[in-house]
């Protein structure tokens, strides 16, 4: 166990290496003079053309003129070494940005994700426990047509009915719980209706496997089989799925985030694309990424405490 | 003594009916063939979307902008006065184009890399599994948003960033589906044979796997159009003249309280053109893979 | 007499594209109190069926009509609320393909004291109950395999696990189904004497299905022999052994290694189209007339033992 935990953990940071060596390079290679786009955003409006002058004067202010190598392992040292460098528009340490924008996005997502696997999971039960059933087939349409929708339109929805037509909700803002209802909804409604559609699958699969058919033969209560031997052996699946929605999740966030305006590292990145805020864009991605290698490390470590028969190798 | 147990030979009949027989069990899914009809209705509008569109997608009318459904304009007109219904079947085009060419593409590179690396095995199949892994770390928005940045907008850019985006969910499937099946017994006997690899792997190995792949095909077909139309939601990805139902609705969204068709219609389709591939996808699976059957089985 | 089952008549059809399969057909047979009742076929011939009818475990597709009386009462027509009482209390069952049969997220023990719970043993006590059900079984180790997960036991010990669940509920019939098949050498040889011991030491009413003859004659007291869903022979284990009647019986007999396994010709018909005359026809050495157009009844020869042969019906 500890030597596979020691393995997973090596094979996260080479993952993690390689996604940064990526993300630079992607970030590095956008288009445009990366100190051009600065000067514009910083002393200029973006439809003037900047004079020569001003370019390198940005470029040496923010080191942008070195070899590109050098660059990257600048940043890479001062991640490890704690300081993740300024942001150029904040006028900030991208660690403060971090500091403020991180706690939102964590609030949003642990709430969409727990909405997602409590609501998935029952509704998935439900729909196994009456299959073939109006119930099942309410569910089943209820959650591909949910999967079906871009979370960008549900929340524009949300917005339009909740909102504008009932007055029940506020439109977007934060810092009271009625902020947090329509986005909670629009990003976890994705990843609850793929939770209930597998838990369901999962659910039906075992309820045919021989250790149910002999549970009912030993005498075991139909709630007994349910609960300590079915649930148990189709949570597995179900597991791979949460770490994967988790993915969709984050990514879902930074629109949702942008949509409502919620303080988020999702609304970081977007605004930092828009000013080519190059160090901040490299970071909010890393962070992303990094969170959800996280996840799925806690994930697979879970995967192999719940199921005896995983080697480790 | 004969081995014919009374389930496995329940089982060999069902068996034999599933594989013999997926014709079968399509005549008895009315959905899927109902879903299946649609998607031919809407790749014949997707095709045609210009001449069955009726009016122009990109005349502007500024005296009768934002207006409900009229005469004229029987879903009413944009921002801009443009007519919304011809902007939404125009938009159909839009999307069907990227995303069908996006899946050949990215089907084509995924099972080419996924088929070899889980053919050849070793440290060539290490370093492509890890690069696979890499590719599906990143949230698939975001990866998209930045090779946008990367790539400017535009149709074929489009194109392009997506295949980078999904190919490697086709490559990791294909990879486990051509190592589970390596070791079968048929293909061990075709190596023993010495039959060059690839006549085993095209002949063989790939005939009998392919089918979960063409099915993620099938339901990628509806995630690529999500994705689509998120990015020219967020901005990035189609330019503005071009009708797409994400940058619809992001223009729609200043006036959603005066017009609010103009949010719901474009929503409604991506929804609608989705559930269809989703549905379609699963159909495909139930009826190709027997193990998903839940009457036949003892 | 002290009856504990009772099957009359019963007919299990599972219908199917292909057509009905008739898995079991007019099967009567009756077990008393501490008998040792065998069911002996060669797969195919629709002797698990018959277990599972016992146990109101079959699916819900099969078309099931007769008659199963257990101590007087009729427990086929019962709903499955009325019949839930019996399970694991009165009639408990040795499933067939036991690695499927465990559950393999749970330990061995917890597993077997499952059914302790379900007779009222408090859980105190359930774990020396555990252990002692298992050195019964012949573990040498019952601690040990108590906490051991299925995946780390091999299959015989596996088959030995539940066999121990279904005792555990101390139950008054139990059912077993074909609690050999599958093992290796070894494995079936531990298995055997392990039901021998139990044989000796519980003296439970015992209704056993198999495929293994030997294993039939160590434990039996009874046997019935079936093929194509039908008994073609009843009586006791010696008689039968010493003296078979029916040519099947012979043949299966003659097959046994140390009877120089000499194979029965052909196959046994499928389940879906069955012949119209003995379906046992194609495969006799003597091929009466009768039996080519005439499906023979069963018929009782000399009070304990019956057959189902036209050459005793003069």
């Amino acid at each position: 166990m500890h030597q596979y935990i020691v393995m997973r953990t090596g094979y996260l940071i080479l993952t993690l290496f390689i996604a940064s060596v990526f993300t630079f390079c992607v970030v590095n290679a956008i288009p445009g003079e990366p100190a051009e786009v600065l000067a514009k955003h910083l002393f200029l409006g973006l439809e003037e053309s900047a004079p020569p002058e001003l370019i390198a004067e940005v470029s040496a202010r923010y080191d942008l003129n070195k070899p590109l190598i050098e660059q990257y392992s600048e940043w890479i040292r001062g991640i490890l070494s704690g300081n993740l460098g300024n942001s150029i528009i904040y006028n900030k340490s991208v660690g403060k940005l971090l500091e403020l924008y991180l706690p939102p996005t964590i609030l949003l997502t642990s709430f969409a994700m727990t909405f997602a696997i409590i609501t998935g999971i029952a509704l998935g039960i439900a729909s196994a426990l009456h299959q073939n059933k109006t119930a099942d087939h309410l569910i089943r349409f209820i959650t591909i047509f949910s999967i079906s929708m871009p979370s960008f339109w549900v929340a524009v929805m949300l917005i339009l009915i909740f909102s504008l037509w009932l007055n029940l909700t506020p439109v977007a803002g934060y810092g009271e719980p009625k902020y947090i209802i329509l986005p909670l909804i629009a990003l976890g409604l994705h990843s609850m209706a793929s939770i209930a559609r597998i838990m369901r699958t999962s659910m039906l699969d075992t309820m045919e496997k021989p250790f149910i058919i002999f549970s009912k033969a030993k005498g075991l209560s139909r709630k007994k089989i349910l609960f300590s031997h079915a649930f148990k052996n189709a949570f597995l699946p179900v597991l791979t799925v949460i770490g994967m929605s988790f993915g969709s999740l984050l990514a879902g966030s930074v629109i949702i985030e942008t949509i409502f305006t919620w303080p988020g590292i999702g609304a970081l990145l977007m605004k930092a694309i828009s000013a080519r805020d190059l160090v901040v864009i490299e970071s909010t991605i890393m962070v992303i990424v990094f969170m959800f290698l996280i996840v799925n490390f806690v994930i697979d470590i879970l995967y192999h405490v719940i199921d005896p028969r995983i080697t480790y190798e | 003594m004969s081995e014919c147990t009374l389930s496995t030979q329940v089982r060999k009949i069902s068996i034999s009916i599933q594989k013999s027989d997926w014709l079968y069990r399509f005549k008895m899914r009315r959905d899927l063939q109902v879903a299946c009809v649609l998607i031919v209705i809407i790749l014949i509008i997707g095709f045609f979307a210009p001449d069955i569109a009726p009016q122009n997608p990109n005349i502007t009318d500024l005296e009768g902008k934002n207006q409900g459904p009229t005469a004229d304009h029987i879903l009413g007109t944009d921002y801009l006065g443009r007519d919304l219904f011809s902007r939404v079947i125009c938009g159909l085009q839009t999307s069907l184009e990227i995303a069908l060419a996006t899946i050949v593409i990215s089907f084509i590179i995924g099972v080419t890399i996924g088929s070899f690396s889980g053919y050849q095995s070793g440290w060539i199949d290490n370093v492509i599994g890890r690069i696979i892994d890499v590719f599906l770390a990143f949230p698939s928005v975001i990866l998209a948003l930045a090779l946008m940045m990367l790539l400017g907008s535009g149709v074929l850019n489009m194109i392009i960033m997506l295949s980078i985006v999904q190919w490697a969910s086709f490559a990791r499937l294909t990879r486990g589906q051509v190592l589970a099946e390596k070791n079968q017994e048929y293909v061990l006997s075709a190596k023993a044979a010495a039959l060059p690899g690839w006549w085993t792997m095209t002949k063989h190995i790939l005939p009998n796997c392919i089918m979960p792949v063409i099915v993620l095909a099938t339901i990628d077909i509806g995630h690529a159009i999500l994705t689509i139309a998120t990015l020219s939601f967020l901005g990035v990805g189609i330019p503005p003249a071009i009708p797409e139902w994400g940058s619809m609705i992001n223009s729609g969204l200043p006036y959603m309280r005066i017009a609010p068709l103009n949010v719901i219609v474009p929503g409604l389709a991506i929804t609608c053109v989705t559930l269809l591939f989703n549905i379609t996808g699963e159909g495909i699976r139930d009826i190709t893979d027997p193990k998903t059957d839940n009457e036949g089985s003892l | 007499m002290n009856t504990v089952l009772e099957v009359m008549d019963l007919n299990v059809t599972f219908p199917t594209r292909a057509g009905a399969i008739r898995a079991s057909q007019q099967v009567s047979f009756r077990m008393q109190k501490g008998e040792i009742s065998v069911l002996i076929g060669e797969t195919g011939s629709g002797k698990s069926v018959i277990g599972l009818a016992v146990l109101h475990l079959l699916p819900e597709a099969a078309i099931i009509s007769g008659k199963i009386n257990y101590n007087g009462r009729e427990i086929l027509s019962m709903s499955e609320k009325e019949f839930s009482r019996f399970r694991g209390r009165d009639i408990s069952l040795v499933p067939q393909n036991p690695s499927g049969s465990l559950d393999p997220l749970m330990r061995c023990g917890k597993q077997i004291s499952e059914s302790l719970e379900i007779r009222g043993i408090s859980n105190l006590k359930q774990s020396t109950e555990v252990e002692n059900i298992l050195s019964n079984l012949q573990f040498s180790d019952p601690k040990l395999t108590a906490a051991s997960f299925p995946h780390e036991l091999s299959g015989g010990m596996r088959q030995r696990v539940t066999t121990g669940i279904a005792l555990a509920s101390e139950p008054k019939l139990l059912v077993s189904d074909e609690p050999t098949k599958g093992l290796d050498y070894s494995s079936r040889k531990t298995s055997m004497k392990m039901f021998l011991h139990l044989k000796h030491i519980r003296k439970d009413t015992h209704l056993l299905i198999t495929h293994d003859l030997d294993l039939a004659r160590m434990i039996g007291d009874t046997i019935h022999v079936l093929y194509s869903g039908e008994i073609i022979e009843s009586g006791p284990v010696d008689e039968i052994f010493s003296d078979p009647h029916h040519p099947y019986t012979e043949g299966l007999i003659a097959a046994l290694p140390r009877n120089g396994m000499k194979a029965m010709p052909g196959m046994c018909p499928g389940l879906i189209d069955l012949p119209s005359g003995c379906y046992f026809y194609s495969r006799c050495p003597y091929q009466c007339e009768q039996g080519k157009t005439i499906h023979p009844a069963i018929i009782p020869v000399n009070g304990r033992r019956s057959v189902r042969c036209h050459r005793f019906s003069r």
